[in-house]
């Protein structure tokens, strides 16, 4: 028992060092790279929690989240930019230092609840809770600072895989039909994203989201 | 009698390992890079063979140059010897390490850079110059991003002495593994490649002028101090491996002064560096330079991973 | 019985796979709707009295609360039904459109009130979060409805910022969740709203004010609360209208209703109603500064509305965040009339943009005489908007604001007065430019565009004058059940 606080602090370690490394890159490729890497222990950590809390539904957890964010996910947006052709690169509202700063206060934020909250808790492990609120925030912090549509959806893919570690560590493991309804959503809301994406590119020719000036009043 | 003897073998011992092995360490970097490439590579000894062609040819000195350029030398490589005192090679411990304190090493090693920065600038030449302060910049930024993992460590170690450290270590092997060490190896890594000079900040092997960073400050030295700022910064790179190596995973250090042991803590050793230089090589090799004004960005994941480290040590 | 009202427009979005004819569609899409209502109201008798009806296995309950916004969505999603057929039938004449898509507009239509009616009956807080995310999926097409680069940059960001958005609000459920957990229920009836309520005295504060601030935000968003409305003038001025209609007129709703859900077991937990309260009162108040402001300088009058939208959200939430038990009537009354009278205003925008094909406000110039019967009704829907008496909104304001003065919150309640006024004046001046004044050239030929869609408004605006007038003594005694909730 003792192993999987170890383990999984370990493995949301590296999955907070995957998210670091992806917000300071500005290849595109490389980003899904790391998402890929960001879902892979993510898979690995529901199984260590299947294996060590003997919650045998979470194996079903574990496949779904390695067929479909480790490999689906990236391949579908692999062919996505294949066929759109964007540059490959990411523009910043936010340069990578001051990203790198942000998500580095995030952490510190996260820190900073989880201990507030640390006394009617018990988590398998409480570094690994912060680690998983952290990268919800730092998630989200992406969607609203880049500017290229196909990063704000690594964002928010980031933002739920977090979630799902959160839920995992916290819970164990939740309804396999909740589980099921929340991915559904996850899956769609990707797809629709897809559809105008591609849809964007034809009438715009670009995915600069930034360069969308919306109405004025 | 005996033990100011075993003492001094021990001492011998640890820092002759490291000095008299560095070269050979960036010559299997170089190797294995160069077979990764699909190229041959120069043999595994060609360091030390330069070093001793070195050794033997005439100094030359530019005339607007000052004392500083004849001393800097010998205080660079002064300096980042007496550091090599301080770290744990084979053994746990050290006669000297009562006052082997981290910042003590880490101090020693900026001496050394400061004069290498200095020796740059002293030959007035354009070059020098321009290697210097971006040696500087370099060094603003990946110094307060080493200072911070290597506080993380020492301060889940509770102490910045290397001896406590490494003591500290082997006592509770469980609190390596801690998320905040990960980080904090993680940033050390990348803090390694940037003060030494390696690829992605700056290309070891590279002479065009307009990249150089390293190769612009020596540029002007010749003979016996180009074969001892040569050898200090392979010993340089080595004490990095060192940290990396020993602090992060203390297996394999002996407690006894025995042949045996010794023998086994070598193998060990060599083990560890190997590895570290096989990772250096892999990455120099997979990812191309960086610009100059992107470096800030690369250092500073270091600087946040480090930062990581202390704030989970700090919290948990 | 609940499993049928919502499985009702499920079927009617399956019909319109198989069904070619337009006609058919709509003619099978507005009875299912039909039946719809009459099963919400039926609902609403069972309940009346304090009932609560709850399914097995906890996926579905309905009790006061859920009844009343659900009958407010059946009978504003007939209405939009309604509309919709005659202002498609405009728009494929003028071949804004093309057949193929109206099979698409229903289709997702139809998702989108299943959706909504899940998330008004679900017991379990994460299918009603799993719904309110599929609403949002639903109508992110019906934004993007006419593929322009404005609706694609207004369905770009209706989706991620509400998804986003949601997805904070399910951090705050999963939070929710574990405070259960923590507190030792059991995990069968640990989500289930119904349970929770009961225990909810149990339930860490710490953890639960956490959660209950990033449920806030999360559908909050969705809401359309200052700061987080970025999303909604642009998404709710580029749909089509009857989608305008629904968006404004009950979508918010639903949202607010998931803040509820979660405000009455943060109360219990918290032991008061301070800490959500405030929460509600300061966002409450910064919407409707914020939306007054832009309101009177708005050009365009659907963007007028969607802020208009925002600032009756918040001054929802304001009458809830007071917490006297007048205010709280008042918000839950507004709940209706601000569908009513928002879903009517929508329609009449609707028929403007067909006859002048402009949505800014300063090309639609003299109304009177191009659409007279439009333009009276669009006096009277602004009349009853900005809160005239004898209009029920009128009521429903006032009750909020005695509300907040009588609770001590001067400040808030003088600040939004001023705010309404604000409103009331931008409101006068755009209607004004609108309805009166010589036609713009070149002039549009004149006469209505859809005599269906001129009855609908009217019908609403009697309801609107009904429910001003009187309030049906069912509706009074669900709001007091509603209150016994709340409260």
């Amino acid at each position: 028992m003792t192993i999987l606080p170890i383990l999984i602090n370990v493995l949301s370690g590296l999955m907070l060092v995957s998210v670091i490394l992806l917000i300071s890159r500005r290849g595109l490729y490389t980003c899904i790279n790391f998402f890929a890497l960001h879902s892979a222990l993510l898979a690995l950590v529901i199984l260590a929690v299947a294996v060590g809390m003997s919650e045998p539904h979470l194996y079903i957890g574990f496949i779904s989240t390695l067929v479909l964010k480790v490999i689906i996910v990236p391949a579908a947006l692999y062919w996505m930019i294949k066929e759109i052709k964007i540059k490959r690169e990411v523009d910043f509202y936010i340069n990578t230092t001051m990203s790198l700063l942000a998500a580095v206060l995030m952490v510190v934020f996260s820190f900073y609840l989880v201990q507030n909250i640390s006394d009617h808790v018990s988590a398998i492990s409480e570094t690994a809770l912060a680690f998983a609120f952290a990268m919800i925030l730092i998630g989200f912090f992406m969607v609203i600072s880049r500017t290229q549509a196909v990063t704000q959806m690594l964002g928010f893919l980031i933002m739920e895989n977090s979630l799902f570690l959160l839920i995992t560590m916290t819970t164990f493991g939740i309804p396999l039909f909740i589980e099921a309804g929340i991915s559904f959503d996850v899956v769609v809301a990707l797809l629709i994203m897809g559809i105008f994406l591609f849809r964007i590119n034809q009438t715009f020719a670009h995915i600069n989201v930034s360069e969308l000036r919306g109405d004025r009043e | 009698m005996n033990e100011i003897l075993s003492s001094i073998l021990i001492i011998l011992l640890q820092a002759g390992i490291l000095i008299l092995g560095a070269p050979l360490a960036r010559g299997f970097i170089r190797t294995l890079k160069a077979r990764l490439q699909n190229r041959k590579g120069p043999p595994l000894f060609q360091s030390y063979f330069d070093l001793i062609k070195l050794f033997q040819k005439e100094s030359v000195a530019s005339h607007n140059s000052s004392f500083i350029f004849q001393i800097a030398p010998w205080i660079i490589f002064g300096a980042t010897a007496s550091s090599a005192l301080f770290l744990p090679v084979i053994f746990r411990f050290s006669p000297l390490w009562f006052s082997a304190d981290i910042i003590l090493i880490v101090y020693l090693l900026a001496l050394a850079t400061f004069f290498m920065a200095l020796s740059g600038l002293d030959a007035g030449s354009a070059f020098g110059g321009m290697g210097s302060s971006r040696e500087m910049m370099i060094y603003s930024l990946s110094e307060p991003a080493a200072i911070l993992s290597i506080f993380a460590v020492a301060y889940s170690a509770g102490s910045t002495n290397i001896a406590n450290i490494v003591e500290y270590f082997f006592a509770n092997p469980s609190a390596l593994f801690t998320v905040g060490n990960i980080f904090a190896f993680l940033a050390l890594f990348i803090i390694t490649l940037a003060e030494n000079k390696r690829v992605p900040v700056d290309n070891p092997a590279t002479h065009l002028e307009l990249t150089m960073v390293h190769e612009a400050m020596i540029l002007e030295y010749s003979g016996r101090q180009l074969a001892l700022i040569e050898w200090a910064s392979a010993l340089k790179l080595t004490i990095f491996f060192v940290l990396l190596a020993n602090i992060f995973f203390p297996a394999g250090l002996i407690g006894a002064l025995s042949l045996g042991g010794i023998l086994f803590a070598l193998v060990v050793f060599a083990l560890k560096i190997g590895i570290l230089a096989a990772m250096v090589a892999l990455v120099e090799g997979s990812i191309a330079k960086l610009r100059l004004f992107r470096l800030p960005d690369f250092i500073m994941i270091a600087f946040a991973l480090a930062f990581i480290a202390l704030i989970s040590g700090f919290f948990m | 019985m609940l499993s049928i009202i919502i499985l009702i427009p499920l079927f009617s979005a399956a019909a319109t796979l198989f069904l070619k004819q337009k006609r058919n569609i709509e003619i099978f899409g507005i009875a299912a709707q039909a039946v719809i209502v009459v099963l919400s109201f039926f609902i609403i008798s069972q309940i009346a009295g304090g009932g609560m009806i709850l399914s097995r296995d906890q996926w579905l309950m309905a009790d006061a609360l859920s009844a009343y916004i659900a009958a407010i969505v059946s009978v504003i999603g007939l209405t939009a039904l309604i509309y919709s057929s005659g202002y498609l039938n405009e728009e494929l004449k003028i071949n804004a459109i093309f057949p193929k898509q109206v099979k698409r507009y229903y289709a997702f239509v139809h998702l989108f009130i299943f959706a909504m009616l899940l998330a008004l009956f679900s017991d379990n807080l994460a299918l009603m979060w799993i719904a309110i995310e599929g609403t949002t999926l639903a109508t992110a097409f019906l934004i993007n409805f006419y593929n322009n680069q404005k609706t694609l940059e207004a369905a770009w960001k209706y989706l991620i910022i509400c998804t986003i958005g949601i997805s904070i609000a399910l951090l705050g459920t999963v939070l929710t969740y574990y405070a259960a957990l923590q507190s030792g229920a059991s995990a069968s009836d640990v989500l289930a709203w119904s349970s929770l309520v009961a225990f909810a005295s149990q339930l860490n504060p710490d953890l639960l004010k956490i959660a209950f601030i990033f449920v806030f935000v999360g559908y909050g968003t969705k809401v359309g609360l200052a700061p987080f409305h970025t999303w909604l003038p642009d998404a709710h001025s580029r749909a089509p209208s009857p989608i305008s209609a629904l968006l404004s007129g009950v979508l918010l709703n639903v949202a607010l209703y998931g803040i509820l859900r979660f405000k009455v077991i943060t109360d219990a937990a918290l032991g008061g109603h301070e800490f959500s309260n405030t929460l509600f009162m300061i966002f409450g108040v910064v919407s409707v500064v914020m939306a007054s402001l832009i309101i009177l300088v708005a050009k365009k009058y659907k963007r007028l509305l969607a802020y208009s939208s925002i600032e009756h959200m918040g001054l929802i939430a304001l009458g809830i965040g007071f917490g006297t038990p007048l205010s709280m009537l008042g918000s839950l009354w507004h709940f209706m009339n601000h569908a009513l009278a928002k879903s009517t205003l929508f329609f009449i925008s609707g028929n403007i943009l067909l006859k002048y094909h402009t949505g800014s406000i300063g090309k639609v110039r003299g109304m009177i005489k191009v659409i007279p019967a439009s333009a009276v009704l669009f006096l009277i829907g602004i009349a009853v908007i900005v809160g005239l008496p004898p209009f029920a909104p009128f009521f429903s304001k006032f009750f909020i604001l005695s509300g907040g003065f009588s609770s001590g919150n001067i400040f808030a309640s003088v600040v939004v007065l001023l705010a309404l006024t604000v409103a009331f004046a931008g409101f006068f001046i755009h209607a004004n430019r609108m309805v009166f004044g010589e036609p713009s050239s070149p002039e549009p030929e004149k006469g209505e565009a859809s005599k269906i869609a001129l009855g609908l408004i009217a019908f609403n605006i009697l309801l609107i004058l009904a429910m001003g007038v009187f309030l049906p003594a069912i509706l009074s005694d669900l709001m007091k059940q509603i209150m016994n909730i709340m409260l």
